[in-house]
């Protein structure tokens, strides 16, 4: 287990290189030169202009200037909007915090559905029922993202007034966004789960447990569930990326004031500071999701801590 | 023997290939898909004699207008006709999905089988390129694209064929670690054939079914991104007629004309659907045991 938790740590380092790279390469690829990109519209005369180039090594090779860039990006000096002043590692924090609590209400409504859902398709197997679940989760994996949200607003927050259909507050805020962004995934669990539930159902231990006498309850908790967890907790680690593009898509939609929508809002009013501060945070969490998802993995299924 | 072996291998090809199309047509989840993907590129190519109106053609006047005998589904913000809208919206559609794939296809697959077939350095360093790409999902390839070259049809195709080339790359690799490992091509070896000629002759049509497979899919996830991008603003710019681009010009309207919203999406999710519904079918009967890479 200690060897597989230390090899998978120096792949996510080189992966937290990659991303260093990655928006460092970006930084110097937007157009105009970096600091014109720091300050917007409001631009430093040339006095502040010469004394900025020699402080953040403008002047010096590429090579220096990306390890001044990672310096700065690990003291958390990542500049400030060019449009409201605040700093980017502060907008950047109160984002993340945002889109981690939509992701995980969602994650968390995924998976208690998907559960939900397989466990009914596999008690009524072959029936009408079980035909419905799988016909239905096959049609969410062609479901837009966005089309769905503003279906789910048309329904409860135009038609009937019942939930608010956009912003950030209490509680009721997060049910349409998380219901949007559960579905996802919603589909792919739900398949992955019942044929993980089938196939254990099948094996030899599981007959036999059954033949001496165990409940069907203690079954389904001892060797069912705890299998199916793992094809879950799979299904949600690969599709993280597909996941995240669903997040900033549904930020969107519902004026969420998470991660996602300030990147395209960067984007859109050429933000640049903030929208190099998203990237990096964003690719941050797909790293640090993977590595979770691993390590859980590797708890849930002892063949992959010893194999690996 | 191994001459006898190739040969019955191609034998069994050729009289599948003679075979498959017919029994394929008759099974209505492909045929259906089929003759609607059909009917989408008559729909592309025709659009200039099947629309009523011109897709940018607007009438102030007449913004907004709820569905009429005049206006099938309705006009949206600067009174241009929504069906029309719709119908010019399959030619972007197909524009993304023939880009994407005639460029992401042949370049993943070459990089695919000269790992793949050679291995070796070429393959560690070739796999690690891909497995680094593979590290940032497609939305912040996409939206690294869109910030640094600006929205547009072109950086949307451009954004989509990077997230693509890897997972044909992935994908051919794969198939042609196992292929290469046969009889048939050791035969084939042995009765002096070269490298380029055993993969363009034998490895090539061997892994052409499960390429097609991830072909379709890829498809359907290239509508996904376009419409999606379009959707937030970075993708495809006025007045091209894409059906995510209008949605986003929808956005402003929504609560009191949901319409403009619900048409061009549910025009995406059924192309998806069907493009998936397709893959699907094909997959099982071409090779069940394959994973895929999907939205």
């Amino acid at each position: 287990m200690l060897r597989y938790i230390i090899k998978r740590f120096f792949t996510s380092l080189l992966t937290f290189f990659a991303i260093l790279l990655f928006t460092f390469i970006l930084a110097r690829l937007l157009p105009g030169d970096p600091i014109t990109v720091m300050y917007g519209e409001m631009q430093p005369t040339p006095e502040v202009r010469a004394a900025l180039e020699r402080e953040l090594g403008l002047d010096k090779p590429i090579v220096v200037q990306f390890f001044i860039y990672v310096s700065r990006m690990l003291r958390g000096d990542w500049g400030f909007s060019v449009h409201t002043r605040v700093p980017v590692a502060a907008l950047a924090g109160d984002a993340f915090l945002s889109t981690l609590v939509l992701t995980a209400f969602s994650i968390t409504l995924a998976a208690a559905l998907g559960l939900l859902l397989s466990y009914l398709s596999v008690a009524r197997y072959n029936t009408l029922v079980d035909k419905l679940i799988r016909g239905v989760s096959v049609g969410t994996f062609s479901l837009p993202v966005f089309w769905w949200g503003y279906i789910l607003i048309l329904v409860f927050a135009v038609q009937h007034r019942w939930l608010p259909a956009g912003g950030k507050g209490g509680i009721e805020h997060l049910i349409l966004p998380s219901l949007t962004l559960a579905m996802v995934n919603l589909g792919m669990i739900t398949r992955v789960s019942r044929a993980a539930m089938i196939e254990v159902l099948m094996q030899d231990h599981v007959v036999l447990a059954k033949a001496k006498g165990l409940s069907n309850g203690d079954v389904m908790v001892r060797h069912v569930i705890r299998n199916t967890l793992v094809a879950i907790v799979t299904v949600i680690g690969l599709r993280f990326g597909v996941l995240l593009g669903g997040a900033v898509i549904t930020e969107t939609v519902f004026a969420y004031p998470g991660m996602g929508k300030m990147i395209v809002d960067a984007i859109l009013s050429r933000d640049y500071p903030v929208l190099i501060g998203g990237m990096f945070v964003a690719s941050l969490a797909v790293m640090i999701v993977n590595l979770i998802v691993d390590m859980v993995y590797a708890l849930l299924d002892p063949r992959v801590r010893v194999g690996g | 023997m191994l001459r006898r072996n190739a040969g019955v291998k191609e034998a069994v090809q050729r009289s599948l290939g003679g075979r498959i199309p017919a029994t394929l047509l008759k099974s209505p989840s492909i045929a259906i898909p089929l003759a609607y993907l059909a009917l989408l590129v008559a729909v592309a190519a025709l659009a200039d004699y099947i629309a009523p109106y011109h897709y940018a053609r607007g009438d102030l006047a007449a913004s907004l207008m709820p569905p009429s005998p005049q206006y099938p589904l309705g006009t949206d913000h600067l009174g241009r006709d929504v069906l029309s809208r719709l119908i010019y919206g399959t030619r972007p559609l197909i524009q993304v999905i023939s880009t994407v794939l005639a460029i992401s296809i042949p370049l993943g697959v070459l990089i695919g089988v000269t790992a793949g077939y050679y291995g070796g350095l070429l393959d560690l360093v070739v796999s690690r390129v891909v497995d680094a790409l593979m590290v940032f999902p497609t939305i912040l390839i996409a939206l690294f694209i869109v910030a640094v070259l600006g929205p547009g049809l072109e950086n949307v195709v451009l954004a989509i064929v990077i997230a693509e080339i890897p997972t044909f790359a992935r994908l051919t690799r794969a198939l042609v670690l196992v292929e290469k490992e046969l009889t048939y091509i050791e035969a084939a070896k042995a009765l002096g054939a070269s490298s380029p000629e055993i993969i363009l002759r034998h490895i090539l049509p061997s892994i052409a079914g499960p390429l097609l497979v991830q072909a379709t899919f890829s498809a359907s996830t290239a509508i996904m991104w376009e419409a999606a991008l379009s959707f937030l603003g970075l993708g495809i710019q006025p007045p091209t007629p894409s059906w995510g681009l209008m949605m986003y010009e929808a956005r402003r309207y929504f609560r009191t004309h949901p319409y403009l919203m619900i048409w061009p999406g549910l025009a995406i999710f059924v192309t998806v659907f069907m493009l998936n519904t397709l893959g699907e079918k094909l997959r099982d009967l071409l090779d069940p045991r394959m994973k895929y890479v999907r939205v």
